[in-house]
């Protein structure tokens, strides 16, 4: 009987010392704790746990510190060094993407007057600039960053500090 | 009549976080957030100094032991150089940063088939069970009779008393209790950090309380 009327209330300290516990609920405890010492025992034995917990020291090495400053500054320089590339890698990505649309769409429209001048199918001719320039030269400019970061990150792998 | 005991204080970050941050840690947060997209390595050394001795505290509360602590947090601050573009300053740096740390023991332990720290582990009821404690399928043991990393650090006579108990905790209960008691973190933020419910949170704290609460009775009836 006991143990149930001291149950919920035991909770209730779990719960504040969890940080969660309402402001009614707050009072209610408080009221209680008051009133009853084995409440105010288990809470009094529960912050003894909170406070044992503080009673651990844990020095670091004494050159982790150290060790970890040359790596933080090993690692900086090489992303510092990997910037320039990889705004340069953006550019020409961008670049070349730019030049397909304009060049596709250029050949496109030149495709009739060229079909007109050599005498060719209009439909034939558009099909031959659509498979041998437009979607060859889309292709190389979606697989352009991928063969353009090859080569740095093999140069960042053999670098790395990690 | 009794003191009112101090532990029973809502801590004011419980009611206004989810997401939004007090005014006043806003600044530092905002210029932490600043400085790690410029990967200014001044504030990292900064951080090192100030975060330091949390992390290493943090990593051996979560490994239960010394050896890899260097190396994971050496990595932990390397990563947060990488990636410091995805702290946006809105929330407390330390839950950003345990969080990394945790992500790194994570893979570190896979690939020693040390232990796990999967959400899935912490039903059991048990906060002594070994269950997540294995290797190669037979529970984990020590190199050797040395004493653990909390009998080391054991600075008190209450601390000496509960080093045993926090070294056979599980680690997710152990991770729980310094995460709120050390740490001084939310709910919310353990959660974030941890990436479980509030609810599971809880319980973990309340089952970690409960272990070492027993283990001072225990001390207290055999004195």
């Amino acid at each position: 009987m006991q143990t149930d009327l001291h149950q919920p209330m035991r909770r209730l300290v779990d719960r504040s010392l969890a940080g969660e516990l309402s402001s009614s609920e707050h009072h209610s405890l408080r009221d209680h704790l008051h009133a009853c010492a084995a409440c105010q025992k288990y809470a009094d034995d529960s912050r003894r746990v909170i406070a044992g917990l503080g009673g651990f020291s844990f020095p670091a090495n004494a050159d982790l510190q150290a060790k970890v400053f040359a790596a933080l500054a090993q690692r900086a320089q090489q992303l510092e060094a990997a910037q320039p590339a990889r705004r340069r890698i953006v550019h020409t990505c961008i670049a070349a993407l730019l030049l397909t649309i304009v060049g596709s769409l250029a050949a496109l429209h030149l495709g009739n007057p060229l079909a007109g001048l050599l005498h060719l199918e209009p439909a034939k001719t558009q099909t031959g600039v659509l498979a041998l320039w437009v979607l060859p030269s889309l292709c190389f400019c979606l697989f352009l960053p991928a063969l353009l970061l090859l080569p740095a990150r093999s140069m960042n792998k053999k670098g790395s500090v990690l | 009549m009794r003191n009112f005991p101090p532990l029973l204080r809502i801590p004011p970050r419980m009611l206004e976080y989810d997401g939004i941050m007090a005014v006043a840690g806003n600044t530092d947060t905002q210029r932490i957030a600043r400085g790690l997209r410029q990967r200014d390595v001044a504030l990292l050394h900064a951080l090192v100094v100030e975060y330091q001795f949390r992390l290493v505290r943090y990593l051996i509360y979560l490994l239960g032991r010394r050896d890899s602590v260097d190396d994971l947090v050496q990595e932990t601050w390397l990563r947060v150089l990488e990636r410091g573009r995805s702290y946006d300053g809105h929330s407390r740096f330390e839950p950003w940063l345990f969080a990394i740390a945790r992500n790194l023991t994570i893979d570190h332990l896979r690939q020693r088939r040390i232990f796990s720290l999967d959400s899935s582990s912490d039903d059991s009821g048990n906060p002594h069970s070994r269950h997540s404690l294995e290797q190669d399928g037979k529970p984990l043991t020590l190199a050797s009779h040395d004493p653990s990393p909390f009998e080391l650090a054991a600075r008190t006579e209450d601390a000496q008393r509960l080093a045993h108990t926090l070294e056979t905790l599980e680690p997710i209960y152990r991770e729980a209790l310094v995460l709120r008691f050390q740490e001084d973190l939310s709910l919310q933020e353990i959660a974030t950090v941890v990436g479980v419910p509030l609810t599971t949170v809880s319980s973990r704290i309340y089952r970690g309380l409960a272990a070492l609460r027993a283990q001072l009775e225990e001390a207290q009836h055999a004195n």
